[in-house]
């Protein structure tokens, strides 16, 4: 498997989608540094293949949320034309599939850390 | 033949009573330094489990070949070959058949009866029980009669199934109980608890039973064990009378030598597919023209499965944490089933993320577009209140078959097995009644919304069994109620494949049974070897 530097700039595919997960990721400015390590793992030729036919659309995505920051809450859809609006849809689903992005997401140690807590299923979380 | 949990608790118990036992096995053996390595991978590469697996350094005509399968609805499953079998990936849910899973032809109608009655084989579980290390409270109100305890205690259950499955189960007038995970919930015999590391798939620690870190280990600190890796079982040959087998022919993986092997006794423990594979290749011209002990002409009947179903609810409220696998669940559906109109089905569920789950396409579009926007916080936020739930369905395994392929072989030549398995009305009849009950369990459950994956979707469980049934005689079955092939005076199967029917119970915890129930028959027989 070959992976794509970690030094990506918008106006590449690399780059576009890099910003772009960044955007939609869960990981904070203060996060900054795992997202990049999910990048270098996410961002692998074959998905850089297979998001290659949306690359007009991620690459005007990207140039048009150039200045928002990472972990957005909420990003309109209205204006996007209909390639932008499924390329960005299927972008986040791609993400949000991924099972170490909802551990991220769920604030969770990845599975296969140890934690060796023998009541850690029985925390109750904030509501 | 075959290092899983079947073959290496008989070849364990033979060599602890003194016997020579040679265990052969096409795949290698893997130190627990070996389940971190696996992990590692699917972090790097952002895999779920199975995503890489135990065996991928195999040469691809040393892995157990896939299945011809033509139906429109293909069935397939996963395997793993090496010193643990299927236990080193395996998801550890080690429930007991019922009393009633074992009679449904009397009963109900429909598949065939085992010629051992619960009560016969209820010491075997017990005894299976303690060998696995199963966890769980006597508390199933759904579950046959037991002569013990557990074991060890149950896990605790999660604040999940303390604080909203349980109650929401009573609400509907059913028990959540305790579900018996052959996973260490305290220290048990020289393993260490579960340390929550919710990667069971490839369990690091060793809590989960494996049966590589169990009985293989215990059958080569015997002076008359030998265990061999990496040799490929191609066919059984039998002596000139056809009545004893003679000899096994095997391919060793380092040099592509023939290697023959001759034993007194033959044990064939490959798995539900690759056993009546092997029986069905080992046909002899004179005296097994249709396949070694296939007089009646049964081999491959009845072969068959579990179906799956599932569904997802988006809780109200965060879900908490889980441990990869489920601390109670519920057999309601197993034990008070309408089993003449229906197969049973047990119910299982488990706060998300998890490394065996995933996000439908329907919920996750769901959960982050509104209206004209990308609700990116609503979907972290559904994400952290999603449980999945999924169903195990029997099957009649009326119409189902197996046998070998016509055109398709595998990488030495020998064909592959054809897998005919279409459930039917009644098979799929289970799913309807869970798709009724979905909505009423998100209201029990307080749930916003729920999901499924549409009208009687379903999946296999890779649970494959019954196509070498015990039976009273040759018409009936392939082997007798010691899993003996009949007509072949020193063959014996240890496998599911030997199950005459299957209820909706993961099948291991009975695979072991009758490994057990099979090794006492042969210890008490004459012999050295």
């Amino acid at each position: 498997m070959t992976r794509t530097p970690a030094h990506r700039t918008i106006g590449s595919l690399a780059g576009d989608l890099a910003h772009l997960v960044r955007v939609i990721g869960p990981w904070p400015a203060a996060a900054a540094d795992q997202a990049d390590a999910l990048l270098d793992r996410y961002l692998t030729d074959e998905r850089l293949r297979r998001f290659a036919p949306a690359g007009p659309a991620l690459a005007a995505l990207a140039a048009r949320f150039a200045e928002l920051p990472p972990a957005c809450d909420a990003i309109p859809l209205a204006g996007l034309s209909s390639d932008e609006r499924a390329a960005l849809i299927a972008l986040t689903s791609d993400l949000y599939s991924i099972m170490q992005v909802r551990f991220a997401v769920a604030g969770l140690p990845p599975p296969g850390t140890c934690v060796n807590d023998p009541a850690w299923q029985t925390w109750v979380p904030p509501t | 033949m075959g290092a899983g949990p079947a073959g290496s608790v008989v070849a364990a118990r033979l060599a602890e009573a003194g016997r020579r036992v040679l265990l052969i096995d096409q795949g290698g053996e893997y130190p627990i330094t070996v389940r971190r390595q696996i992990l590692d991978q699917r972090e790097q590469r952002l895999l779920s489990a199975g995503g890489v697996d135990f065996g991928a350094e195999l040469p691809a005509d040393f892995t157990n070949p896939p299945v011809a399968s033509p139906q429109p609805h293909p069935w397939s499953y996963t395997s793993s070959s090496g010193a643990g079998g299927a236990s080193l990936h395996w998801n550890a849910h080690a429930p007991r058949p019922t009393a009633e899973d074992l009679e449904t032809r009397r009963l109900f109608g429909y598949g065939r009866d085992w010629p051992i009655a619960y009560e016969e084989l209820e010491p075997y579980l017990l005894e299976a029980e303690r060998e696995l290390g199963v966890a769980a409270n006597a508390d199933n109100p759904y579950a046959s009669p037991r002569s013990a305890e557990f074991p060890m205690p149950a896990h605790a259950p999660s604040h999940f199934e303390r604080s909203v499955m349980t109650p929401a189960f009573e609400r509907l007038g059913w028990t959540a109980h305790t579900r018996p995970n052959a996973i260490n919930s305290r220290p048990y015999r020289g393993r260490s608890q579960c340390q929550a590391c919710r990667a069971c798939t490839a369990c690091p620690s060793g809590a989960r039973y494996a049966a590589d870190l169990v009985h293989v280990r215990r059958f080569t600190e015997q002076p008359t064990a030998r265990l061999v890796t990496g040799l490929k079982l191609r066919r059984l040959e039998v002596g000139r009378d056809g009545r004893r087998v003679r000899a096994a022919h095997c391919v060793r993986m380092a040099d592509r030598a023939e290697v023959v092997i001759e034993a007194g006794t033959v044990v064939l423990a490959l798995n539900g597919v690759e056993t009546p594979r092997m029986l069905l290749l080992s046909g002899d011209p004179v005296h097994h023209p249709g396949g070694l002990g296939n007089r009646g002409g049964q081999i491959g009947r009845g072969f068959s499965d579990h179906i799956m179903s599932f569904c997802w609810f988006e809780l109200a409220a965060p879900v908490g944490r889980g441990l990869g696998y489920p601390s109670l669940n519920c057999d309601r559906f197993r034990a008070r089933a309408e089993r003449d109109e229906r197969g049973s089905f047990s119910i299982n569920m488990q706060p998300m993320p998890s490394e065996v789950d995933w996000v439908p396409a329907a919920m996750m579009r769901d959960l982050m577009v509104s209206g004209d926007q990308l609700t990116l916080a609503d979907l972290r936020r559904g994400l952290q209140r999603a449980v999945v739930c999924w169903t195990i369905h029997e099957l009649s395994g009326a119409g189902s078959s197996l046998a070998l392929d016509a055109q398709r072989v595998d990488g030495f030549g020998d064909p592959l097995a054809r897998v005919t398995l279409s459930p039917g009305e009644w098979d799929l009849a289970g799913l309807d009644v869970m798709a009724a009950l979905e909505a009423e369990i998100a209201g029990a459950l307080g749930a916003r919304r729920h999901w499924n994956g549409g009208p009687r979707d379903y999946g296999f469980a890779a649970h494959p069994s019954g196509a070498t049934a015990m039976g009273a005689s040759p018409d009936a079955g392939v082997c007798d109620r010691d899993a003996r092939v009949f007509g072949v005076d020193n063959l014996y199967l240890a496998s599911s494949s030997v199950f005459p029917h299957q209820g909706a119970a993961n099948p291991t915890l009975t695979i072991v049974a009758l490994a057990l129930r099979l090794a006492h028959h042969l210890a008490s027989q004459g012999g050295r070897s």
